[in-house]
């Protein structure tokens, strides 16, 4: 989770992520910003989270990332 | 049976009695069977091409599902970490396979009815290049009604169960159903399984509320489309067909003109489309956000044809991103630029490029539309290329890009982009936009203007009262729902005599003010025998 | 309870909707009220003017019965009471349904019937079921005639006839004070369904016309069908069917009087050819028509209406109501008559 938000402020440092819980829904992230904070994730904790992963639900809030990662992970 | 015929009219109204009357567990078939036979009637044989979809698209769903039951069950019995990821590698290499032999079969009828002609003229083109002798002869498609838009939706169905986002679904009929919609299958929305196929299937009970929604949505829509749109048609088409006869503020008009014909033609569509879906106590996907509120294209496509947009981000721009080729590309791009900005474009492009392209192509099978679809990859990795640039000049010049000034500037920006997309969209041919282009920095014509020559074509000065009338009111309404306002609960809240009044009004300027029917020429008329 | 609200208040808005709807549609209809655009409305509302019950004869059928027969001139010499119920190229079905719409307001001991539609098998232009159907009140009857397979409306056509508005709506930036004010308000009309014709362009063809070949002379098997309805119909409510065919040297002859004559004689319909009376008459083909022989003008109109006058007189006994005060109208409109012949160009 820590990690996590670390590595979001490094890509989107304009944003407030704590909190926050309609990243997607309001439009503070746009699709170039999950393509980076994707491959970022993918990199970082070495998994592979594929186009059909990509759902609103599974971005909206850093919890939902970090379940998204967790499941990944198993 | 067009959408804005007395016949669809009636026809919307005897499905929805039939699907209020019949019991809970038949309301879902009456409404395949109204889609069916809507489609009948409208392409007759060429359902064939429809039920193989929905055949297609089913089969391989539930394939899909099974060799992940197979895989899954296999699992249980063995305790090897090795093995099980051995034979998950399996279920999902076989399942690859699966999916794009589904995806290739459907794409490929569209691809083959409706650029089979597109195809074989270029190819042909290079054949002469190269000298050879081969022509392939042209093709007489009749293309299935909808084609464009089921297909893409039946697609992101067996799609979205390769990716596992739901479990195939094993019953036909609602499969069936969520690809052949009636209110839907000519000009979308492009609908999604999760969100659409369980309301078609599920039963609604009668609420007034939803049914009142429905119709008012209905009227409004049928308001843009028949007054507004084609009016502005008659002008549009005039100046379009002709366009050498005219130069300057004549094709600036014509180009304004157009965009919100299109407009309003499309959203009055989509309106509709869920206006009738809404008295069926059905909610379909919006399709336009009020997008000439956009401060830039990006937000542009966010609100136009949002659907087309989210599918070919779902299915193109995300898989395109995280594809091996992209993520080497990416690697690549951050050895030679390091870590800047540039590094960080080069994958959106790359990306972005196949969007564009695809959104060109599938707007239709002319060199026109794909320069149409790469015109907004070029203008907006232009936008991306110079944002650090523009951002810097900002913050130099100390410019407030919160101020409503600033935001204007940014609209009127966008909507000249959008004119200037719009022009080659219309145009016959790509060199005829080049032309129209060209024309128009002659400047002339400003007189016809003043003496009202310019109202004169194609319509009358008195359609241009009404044009204006109508483009006020629209923008009045999308003002209102910018702000946050629901125009149809405000409306309810109103005295009955208001709101009565209201709706008669624009039911007869439907009737009266709609551009439809033979036209009327007092001469001819006057004229009887004897 | 509550679903018994909303089924009223969709009912209750659905019928207010359509009474506008009816409301609003004449304003629409093109005004065919004078010289310019014909006066086609004129003629067919004018009719239902007329007092009910107060008429003695009607005449039904195309523009050679409103060229040539002149109610008033027979009003004035008999003393009976007509009017022409005519509309451009009428076809004999069209008649059929003319004659149903008569019957609803008038008890008419004659209708007289001009027959030369009977060699006509195919429907009216648009236009002219517009002059005739347009200007009809809304009524099962007018359905009916509209939707009859013999008219060959289709999809459109059909709804747009039912509801003119559909097919004139684009004529809300014309609109003009006429529109409003003769939408709903019927013209009585003075001429009784005669429309006046007063320039002179003679019939130079062959004096002898009766003798001479025409393509077309097969009597119509559709409209015989409907031929046979009128005469039930006018049995009916007893009344009596005449037919005739007015002096039509272009389009008449031997051939077709012997088919009508044929025709008439079974179905025991009597037929005057008044093309078989042109002495009798005194017609001059120099002098009488308006359009070179294919109708008359005011002088031929004249002899017609006083040679079919006193046929009808003495063949069917109708009434003299000259002196009645009942009939006051009938001078009144006399008088309007004759200024309208002596002013109109």
């Amino acid at each position: 989770m820590e990690e996590l938000l670390k590595l979001l402020k490094k890509i989107k440092p304009e944003i407030n992520f704590e909190g926050n819980e309609h990243l997607i829904d309001n439009e503070e992230l746009d699709s170039f910003d999950i393509v980076s904070i994707v491959s970022a994730i993918n990199d970082e904790f070495d998994i592979e989270i594929g186009a059909g992963d990509i759902v609103p639900e599974n971005f909206n809030s850093v919890e939902a990332m970090c379940q998204l990662i967790q499941k990944l992970e198993n | 049976m067009s959408i804005n015929s007395l016949y669809f009219v009636a026809f919307v109204a005897i499905t929805c009695i039939l699907y209020y009357i019949f019991p809970k567990k038949m309301k879902w078939a009456v409404l395949l069977v109204a889609s069916y036979i809507y489609y009948f009637l409208a392409s007759s044989k060429l359902i064939v091409f429809l039920l193989l979809t929905t055949l297609s698209i089913y089969s391989t769903a539930l394939i899909l599902g099974r060799i992940d039951n197979k895989a899954k069950d296999k699992c249980k019995e063995i305790e090897e970490k090795e093995i099980k990821k051995k034979i998950k590698h399996r279920a999902k290499t076989k399942k690859k396979w699966v999916v794009f032999l589904a995806i290739f079969v459907n794409f490929g009828f569209l691809a083959f009815l409706k650029y089979f002609n597109f195809i074989a003229g270029n190819l042909n083109n290079l054949f002469e290049l190269c000298h050879f002798q081969i022509e392939i002869p042209f093709q007489k498609f009749l293309l299935p009604l909808g084609i464009s838009y089921y297909t893409l939706q039946a697609v992101s169905y067996v799609i979205d169960v390769y990716r596992g986002k739901y479990a195939p679904d094993k019953n036909i009929g609602r499969v069936a159903l969520f690809v052949s919609f009636f209110p839907q299958i000519v000009e979308g929305p492009i609908g999604r399984y999760e969100h659409l196929a369980h309301q078609l299937y599920e039963p609604h009970q009668f609420q007034y509320q939803n049914f009142k929604f429905g119709v008012q949505l209905m009227l409004w829509g049928y308001f843009k489309k028949m007054v507004i749109a084609d009016r502005a048609g008659l002008f549009v088409n005039e100046v379009f067909g002709h366009y050498a006869n005219y130069t300057g503020i004549v094709i600036i008009v014509a180009i304004i003109l157009y965009t919100i014909q299109i407009y309003a033609e499309f959203s009055g569509c989509m309106d509709i489309v869920r206006g009738t879906a809404q008295t069926m106590g059905i909610e379909m996907a919006e399709n336009f956000k009020r997008p000439f509120f956009s401060t830039s294209v990006q937000e542009f496509w966010r609100r136009w044809h949002i659907t087309l947009g989210a599918w070919l981000k779902d299915y193109i721009f995300y898989p395109i991103s995280f594809s091996k080729l992209t993520m080497h590309l990416t690697n690549g791009a951050k050895k030679i630029f390091r870590n800047t900005y540039l590094s960080k474009l080069i994958p959106a492009a790359f990306a972005l490029f196949f969007v564009w392209l695809g959104n060109g192509i599938w707007h239709g099978a002319s060199w026109k539309y794909i320069f149409y679809g790469l015109y907004y990859y070029i203008i907006m990795m232009i936008g991306m290329l110079l944002e650090p640039l523009s951002n810097k000049i900002l913050s130099i010049l100390k410019v407030n890009t919160r101020a409503f000034s600033y935001r204007l500037w940014q609209m009127i920006r966008t909507t000249i982009v959008v004119f200037i997309g719009m022009m080659i969209f219309r145009s016959h041919r790509l060199l005829d936009a080049w032309k129209m282009f060209c024309s128009i920095f002659t400047w002339q014509g400003i007189g016809s203007f003043f003496d009202g020559s310019l109202f004169n074509i194609g319509c009358i000065p008195q359609d241009f009262v009404i044009l204006a009338i109508g483009v006020i009111l629209m923008f009045v309404v999308g003002l209102l729902q910018e702000k946050g306002y629901h125009i149809r609960e405000k409306i309810a809240k109103q005295n009955l005599p208001f709101r009565w009044l209201l709706y008669y009004a624009v039911i007869f300027a439907i009737i009266i003010f709609g551009v439809y029917g033979p036209g009327y020429a007092a001469s001819d008329f006057i004229y009887g025998q004897f | 309870m509550k679903k018994l609200a909303i089924v009223t208040k969709v009912v209750v808005f659905f019928i207010i909707g359509v009474v506008l709807f009816f409301l609003i549609s004449p304003i629409f209809v093109p005004k065919t009220i004078n010289k310019k655009n014909g006066f086609y409305r004129t003629i067919i509302q004018g009719f239902y003017q007329e007092p009910e019950n107060s008429l003695d004869a009607v005449f039904v059928g195309d523009s050679s019965i409103y060229r040539a027969i002149s109610p008033i001139i027979m009003w004035e010499e008999y003393g009976f009471t007509s009017y022409d119920f005519a509309s451009p190229a009428q076809k004999i079905w069209d008649s059929y349904y003319c004659i149903k719409e008569v019957f609803k307001y008038q008890k008419p001991k004659i209708i007289v019937l001009h027959i030369d539609a009977a060699f006509h098998d195919y429907p009216m232009n648009e236009f002219n079921k517009r002059h005739l159907y347009d200007n009809m009140p809304t009524s099962i009857n007018k359905v009916e005639a509209i939707i009859d397979p013999v008219q060959k409306n289709k999809g459109a056509q059909l709804y747009d006839l039912i509801f003119p508005i559909f097919r004139f709506h684009s004529r809300w930036s014309e609109l003009n004070s006429d529109d409003f004010e003769y939408a709903y308000t019927k013209m009585h009309y003075c001429s009784k369904g005669y429309l006046l014709a007063k320039g002179k362009k003679p019939y130079k063809g062959e004096k002898d016309y009766m003798k001479k070949k025409l393509p077309k002379n097969k009597l119509g098997k559709r409209a015989t069908e409907y031929l046979i309805k009128i005469k039930e119909l006018c049995e009916e409510n007893n009344a009596k069917l005449a037919l005739i065919e007015n002096p039509a040297p272009n389009v008449w002859n031997l051939e077709k009087n012997r088919e009508i004559t044929k025709l008439a004689t079974r179905y025991e319909i009597p037929f005057l050819d008044l093309n078989m009376k042109l002495e009798e008459l005194g017609i001059d083909w120099n002098q009488d028509t308006h359009d070179k022989g294919e109708h008359m003008n005011l002088q031929g109109a004249e002899k017609v209406s006083k040679y079919i006058g006193k046929y009808l007189k003495e063949n069917y006994q109708l009434p003299d109501h000259r002196r009645e005060k009942k009939y006051e109208q009938w001078w009144q409109d006399t008088s309007l008559y004759k200024e309208k012949i002596r002013t109109e160009q």
